[in-house]
């Protein structure tokens, strides 16, 4: 799964994350929005609709009391009042005195409802005591008055029908004290309250009897009056429940803790409206869930609609963008420093954009160029150095190949002397290593001017072949050696330079064998996961720990040549061999008892291969 | 071997010329050894030579030279129709297999290396001319 590490795969996907979870993240706080507004709305409507109820309860009060001052301006109420007041005493009572004059008042009590001016009017006297009423019943009006008969107050009704009577009064006439009726929210009628006001007096005092003055405040009237979106429930003590057109919503814990709630029916507000007489008329508002959720659904989908017609738009040209000004720019850089590691250094040519990356293109044409001059001078100096080799190795054997050869010619010649015949031996001698030097440089100089052919190569047929050498047999059987080879694994490598490499393996251990062993040289394999591992052991001579890199060194020697012939090349022309092939010898092991080296060859097939 | 057999060694070299021209002299003294140092006197000397119908029957060549080189001056012969049909046999210290390849390419018929030892020179010698004029047949 290279792909998923690409950048070709991971700006895009970050680009689509991000601005995806970015849209999705707006249109939450958008919905989230929405729902604070239409809180806000709610709450500003009931607001609306506090403000309205107040207005609507304050203007029937200064009705009330305009149509209460000017009804008690009539002469024969205040005459019935005063005449009544005096002679209020249920012993001292006379109906035949007192009640014309009651059943007058209670009709011009009767003639005010009847216009309208309020829905129900009671008459106190001095006492408190009601002297006559006159009220709007459901299909009626009616009016009485109370008169006594052997001392027993009795209420008489002037104007009552068969139907049934809205207000049902008790035989006590006590309770309807007005403070009876103020206290005890008495004004409820069929969950309809009355507003109430009442009059002490024309002067203020309570000289002469109280004139109760009521409206009923109807549903209709807060219907017309709040908002459309916003319902009133209007609170009846003795329902013990929120009342609104028969509808009952009983008071809950929470309704009566709190002021403002919201649950799945939508914003509810309560509220305590105050009134002159009383203490108060309280009111759930309800601003219903439906309204503000369809308005919250048609929202959230216009939202969810802009999120989708921006992410059409903003994800393919977010895509889009990244493709062109970052993932393409990348694929042209990378392909041309892929070029340019593989030997192509010509500049890349690609335009790239005005920014980082066209920087880091710039950059990298410039590592180009730096690369192709260095390149140029290092084949300058490649060159310079492989004529030099050339010169070294042909220029320098043929004089030493001369000397020997005329060396050789004194060595022949009758009139030399002893000791000019010491000198010529020794003419030859250093020639003759000097020839071997330069020899030994040019194959060296070859080795590595010649890249390996790589391919699978039989080891053991190698060796074999190796061993078959007409030379290598006669050199073997000369010390009379013993080999042992193991099988051996098939490696990547040049069979041609392998070949070299176990003629000069085999050599070294013949060469450098023990006076006093028969040499025996013993080659094997293992195998690990990353390499190839070639074991040669021999008896011979062994080195010191502190000696096993210098063996590798070329012409490096650890022996004087008067002892072991040779020129200290073998062993750094087989590092070579091997480090072509991404391979190395080592010492493994080496003392007393004779030598091993190790062959590491790479199980990698991706080398440089002169093939 | 027939006294018409002639040899030219095209060497710079004085010190091997003379090794050369000893050793001729000691294993066959019926060749007719030829010397030019030169690759450029060397063609000066076979035009002459083939203006009078005595062309050499073998030429020995060394690569290493001034001027003009071993293997220009093979090219140049082997570019002339009569000269290359005389076999021309490269004798040098380079022990180089791009100068044997090449050598090879431009038509040489034999490569040898100069040996270290005058036994080993002579015993070379020996059986090159042993070789080119007694077992093989040559080009008339």
């Amino acid at each position: 799964m290279i792909w998923l590490n690409s950048l070709a795969f991971k700006l895009p996907a970050f680009v689509l994350v991000t601005v995806g979870a970015s849209l999705l993240l707006s249109a939450y706080l958008i919905d989230h929005r929405l729902i604070s507004y239409h809180r806000q709305t709610a709450s500003d409507l009931i607001d609306e609709s506090v403000k309205r109820i107040k207005d609507v309860l304050w203007q029937a009060e200064t009705e009330l009391f305009d149509e209460g001052q000017w009804l008690l301006q009539l002469e024969s109420l205040q005459a019935t009042l005063a005449l009544v007041n005096n002679f209020q005493r249920a012993e001292d009572y006379q109906p035949f005195v007192f009640n014309p004059e009651k059943q007058i008042a209670a009709e011009q009590l009767l003639n005010t409802v009847q216009n309208g001016t309020a829905s129900a009017i009671f008459l106190f006297d001095r006492n408190n005591e009601l002297i006559s009423y006159a009220q709007q019943g459901a299909h009626h009006f009616e009016s009485g008055f109370l008169s006594y008969e052997n001392a027993q107050p009795k209420l008489v009704i002037n104007s009552a029908t068969s139907d049934t009577p809205s207000l049902r009064y008790p035989q006590d006439i006590t309770p309807w004290h007005p403070k009876n009726v103020v206290n005890e929210r008495y004004y409820f009628v069929d969950g309809t309250p009355f507003l109430v006001k009442s009059y002490r007096n024309f002067e203020g005092t309570n000289a002469i009897g109280t004139l109760v003055l009521a409206r009923k405040l109807t549903h209709e009237m807060l219907h017309t009056t709040l908002p459309s979106n916003v319902k009133a429930y209007l609170y009846h003590p003795k329902q013990q429940a929120f009342m609104a057109e028969g509808e009952a919503k009983p008071v809950t814990q929470k309704d009566a803790s709190t002021r403002w709630q919201h649950d799945n029916d939508g914003f509810w507000r309560r509220i305590t409206v105050g009134s002159t007489y009383t203490d108060g008329l309280t009111f759930m508002l309800h601003y219903p869930s439906e309204h503000y959720r369809v308005e919250q659904q048609a929202t959230r989908q216009g939202v969810l609609f802009a999120v989708l017609i921006t992410a059409l738009f903003v994800l393919p040209i977010s895509f889009w963008l990244v493709r062109r000004f970052m993932v393409a720019p990348l694929n042209q850089l990378m392909h041309g420093v892929n070029r340019i590691s593989y030997g192509d250094k010509r500049p890349m040519t690609d335009t790239f954009p005005n920014n980082e990356l066209g920087q880091l293109a710039d950059a990298v044409n410039a590592m180009s160029e730096q690369l192709k001059r260095r390149e140029t001078r290092l084949k300058r100096y490649a060159h310079e150095m492989e004529r030099l080799g050339y010169v070294m190795t042909h220029h320098f054997q043929e004089p030493s190949r001369r000397l020997m050869l005329f060396s050789q010619q004194l060595q022949a010649s009758d009139t030399c002397q002893h000791e000019d015949r010491q000198a010529a031996d020794f003419i030859h001698q250093q020639s003759t290593r000097l020839s071997a030097l330069v020899d030994g440089a040019r194959r060296y100089l070859e080795l590595s001017r010649t890249l390996p052919r790589i391919e699978p190569v039989n080891l053991n047929k190698v060796i074999d072949k190796v061993l078959a050498e007409p030379a290598m047999h006669e050199r073997i059987n000369r010390v009379n050696a013993n080999i042992y080879v193991a099988t051996l694994p098939r490696v990547q490598a040049d069979a041609s330079h392998l070949g070299t490499l176990f003629t000069l393996l085999v050599d070294n251990a013949l060469c450098y064998r023990h006076p006093e062993r028969v040499p025996f040289v013993e080659i094997w394999a293992a195998e690990d996961t990353e390499r190839n591992r070639v074991y040669i052991k021999d008896n011979g001579v062994g080195m010191a720990p502190e000696h096993h890199q210098q063996a590798f060194s070329l012409f490096g020697r650890l022996v004087t040549s008067d002892h072991y012939p040779g020129i200290g090349l073998g062993l750094s022309m087989a590092r070579q061999i091997m480090r072509q092939v991404d391979g190395d010898i080592t010492v493994d092991a080496s003392g007393p008892a004779g030598t091993v080296f190790l062959l590491l060859f790479s199980k990698d097939t991706n080398h440089e291969s002169g093939k | 071997m027939s006294q018409a057999n002639s040899v030219l060694l095209v060497e710079d070299d004085q010190a091997d010329a003379y090794i050369t021209q000893k050793v001729f002299r000691d294993i066959a003294e019926d060749i007719a050894l030829s010397h030019t140092e030169t690759g450029e006197s060397a063609l000066e000397w076979l035009a002459t030579r083939q203006k009078e119908g005595t062309l050499p029957d073998l030429i020995l060549l060394d690569l290493n030279m001034p001027r003009m080189d071993g293997f220009t001056f093979l090219e140049q012969a082997k570019g002339q129709e009569r000269l290359r049909s005389i076999p021309v046999v490269v004798l040098t210290t380079s022990a180089s297999q791009g100068d044997v390849d090449r050598a090879y390419a431009l038509g040489a018929a034999g490569y040898v290396v100069k040996p270290s030892s005058i036994d080993d020179f002579t015993h070379y010698m020996q059986r090159l001319v042993g070789y080119w004029f007694s077992l093989v047949k040559r080009p008339d």
